[in-house]
């Protein structure tokens, strides 16, 4: 398949708006790359750069080794699976398959051979003869998707190509498009707003906000180890949960204060705030909702908890999220569904502190990863 | 040669689109190629005549007449009263001739769509529905990524408002060509402009040049200067608008265009050393706003149709 090569790609419009800022990534062959950020972040435009559907203002954009920013779209090798797809109403599943082909005038036996080879790829075999009409929603999906494949490029492009779909089907699509991957080993960039698509498609995925890349990273570290404020906010689902703090430190050792409460920080995490020089300065103390727990004895004979009243109770079936404050913030922990706390009790909850992350409050930056 | 095969093939292809049974007599035999190219020449013209494409191509040009017109549409069966929405198609280096098939097998119900080639990069497609309007926008996204994933094809797509008679036509292609102009000058970040979502272009874009040009003159330190000027260039504009979109917060601003806040005083400095225009002003910044639309307008009318 491909390798792709994007070095300080920008895109201006002549009005002014200045759509991707110095954009730079370097794709493996049969990477699986997602692009994802919030509405307006130019995950869309970069695509489109890189299809060739939107010209690069500066920078290089190559395709193994080759510069393809002037190289019109149908000369890149590239197929796309965008969101708004029509199929063709009064054409078979094979014909909408082969209907690309056709206009290119590919001899009859290779579009029978690529057409057969793509509907068995996307399990479609048994269903070449029907019409879109009598196809589900995640079948039609299959059908878009293989108008793609049967071109046999060097790169897949997807934008957000499961958004018109309903929860449901998205999950399998998701598991479907997966396997797609693994059968066909090729490179794909696919672009999405939903973090849950990203995460569990993505072999690493570029973060996104206002035209720049926040972070670009396997999902393990991107959960993990955010690089920002941003990142950190916009992966895991419920949100982490953040707080204002001051920096406060003693020696070798570092407490963090939210309001009235005091939180000792780990020796690792310390010596970062020591080497950063931020005796105290505010900061932004970040924690995961499932690193939030009800406080054992043990926690409670250690002093480490916050008594609080539940707000808000949430049964997803196997786990509950508890809503709560801490020096009037909202705070989530996402507990077992064993949990016998119900709205309006008293609890007591232990943060772990081997898995807070703190940022700069001013530049939003991790400071302990 | 044998000329009466093929005169026989041409009568019946006149007999063809015509209707009409004609018969020949021909008294010298080496006249046959001159009639048979003449009968073609016929059945070409009529073919022309009565091609509906070409009749509303006709219409929506304004080369044809209003009673011409109509008695056309009567005998070639085309609905008086029906409501159409119209989407102007420009292509960038796409193939035509694919554009169309793509689209007719996009909606394969002919009465519902004609599409009418304009010239080498645009396409009318005139949409035709009966009780529920559909979404013209959702139509327009799915033209739009069905011509990018399967012609691999650059385009832009304005659309008209929903018109109800045969004869608003012409209105509503100069509403879809409108829409195209505005849009690529104001909103060149966007593929897809309706008429009835064009803002602050719609106003500008109707101001002639020459009121444009007082402005600029009134406004503008160094008016003459202002069209090289760099505080027009598209970095300026692009920490300008990032500063109207955050309420006028340095900080906030800074953060977001990834910039020190030193440097985004910098560029206010540069823009005020070259406007006069102190833009930490809210006035101020938005006689930049409007100065910098302008000359937006006046470029792109510079290249394309002038508006005087």
């Amino acid at each position: 398949m491909a390798n792709l090569s994007l070095k300080n790609i920008q895109k201006i419009y002549p009005n002014g708006f200045h759509a991707v800022h110095d954009f730079n990534l370097e794709i493996e062959d049969k990477e699986f790359i997602i692009f994802v950020g919030p509405s307006g972040c130019a995950k869309s435009t970069t695509l489109r750069m890189i299809a060739g559907l939107e010209s690069i203002t500066d920078g290089e954009f190559k395709i193994d080794g080759v510069l393809m920013n002037n190289v019109e779209p149908k000369d890149r090798d590239i197929a796309m699976v965008f969101q708004n797809y029509a199929l063709y109403p009064h054409m078979t599943v094979y014909d909408n398959m082969a209907f690309a082909l056709k206009l290119r005038k590919v001899p009859k036996d290779e579009i029978d051979e690529k057409v057969r080879e793509a509907a068995r790829i996307l399990g479609l075999d048994k269903l070449l003869d029907r019409k879109p009409s009598a196809l589900s929603g995640g079948q039609r999906q299959r059908v878009a998707m293989g108008r793609a494949i049967v071109r046999h490029p060097k790169v897949f492009l997807m934008d957000e190509p499961l958004s018109n779909l309903d929860a449901k089907l998205r999950v399998q699509m998701r598991l479907e498009i997966s396997k797609i991957h693994q059968r066909l080993g090729a490179t794909i960039i696919y672009v999405t707003h939903d973090q849950t698509e990203a995460m569990t498609l993505g072999t690493r995925i570029v973060v996104m906000k206002d035209g720049y890349i926040q972070q670009v990273d396997t999902p393990s570290n991107l959960y993990n180890k955010p690089c920002n404020l941003f990142v950190a906010g916009f992966i895991g689902s419920p949100q982490m949960n953040f707080f204002d703090a001051v920096c406060k430190i003693n020696g070798k050792d570092a407490i963090l204060q939210i309001g009235n409460s005091t939180f000792p920080v780990p020796a690792n995490k310390a010596k970062a705030l020591i080497d950063g020089n931020y005796n105290g300065k505010n900061v932004i103390l970040g924690i995961r909702p499932e690193d939030v727990s009800e406080a054992t004895d043990a926690d409670i004979k250690g002093g480490q908890t916050i008594s609080a009243d539940i707000k808000f109770r949430e049964l997803l079936g196997a786990e509950v999220y508890l809503y709560f404050d801490l020096e009037g913030t909202q705070m989530t922990a996402r507990t077992s569904s064993s949990t016998k706390l119900q709205i309006g009790d008293k609890a007591k909850f232990a943060l772990d502190m081997d898995k807070i992350h703190i940022f700069d409050k001013e530049t939003e930056v991790t400071i302990t990863n | 040669m044998n000329y009466d095969q093929e005169l026989v093939k041409t009568l019946n292809e006149l007999k063809r689109v015509t209707g009409l049974n004609f018969s020949i007599e021909i008294d010298d035999e080496d006249q046959t190629p001159e009639i048979i190219r003449q009968i073609r020449g016929l059945s070409n013209a009529y073919k022309e005549k009565n091609n509906k494409n070409l009749v509303i191509k006709k219409w929506l040009t304004g080369s044809i007449s209003e009673d011409e017109f109509l008695d056309l549409a009567k005998k070639l069966h085309i609905p008086i009263e029906e409501n159409r929405v119209l989407y102007l198609i420009t292509m960038d280096g796409a193939d035509n001739s694919e554009i169309i098939t793509i689209l007719k097998n996009m909606f394969p119900n002919n009465s519902n769509i004609w599409l009418i080639p304009i010239n080498a990069t645009q396409l009318v497609l005139l949409y035709s529905f009966y009780r529920i309007e559909p979404n013209l926008k959702e139509n327009a996204y799915a033209i739009l990524d069905t011509l990018n994933t399967e012609a691999l094809a650059q385009v832009k797509i304005a659309y008209s408002e929903v018109t109800s008679h045969l004869l608003k036509l012409p209105v509503a292609y100069q509403q879809a060509c409108f829409a195209m102009e505005v849009g690529k000058i104001f909103y060149c970040n966007q593929s897809i402009y309706g008429h009835d979502n064009l803002g602050i272009g719609r106003l500008l874009y109707d101001i002639p040049d020459v009121l444009c040009k007082d402005y600029i003159k009134e406004k503008l330190k160094d008016p003459l200067s202002s069209y090289q000027s760099t505080a027009f260039e598209a970095d300026m504009l692009h920490t300008v608008n990032c500063f109207l979109d955050n309420n006028l917060n340095i900080a906030e601003t800074a953060r977001q265009l990834h910039i020190h806040r030193n440097t985004l005083l910098y560029r206010m400095e540069q823009i005020e050393k070259e406007t006069s225009l102190d833009i930490r002003q809210f006035h101020q910044a938005m006689t930049y706003k409007i100065s910098s639309l302008i000359l937006l307008k006046l470029a792109g009318t510079d290249s394309g149709s002038s508006r005087d």
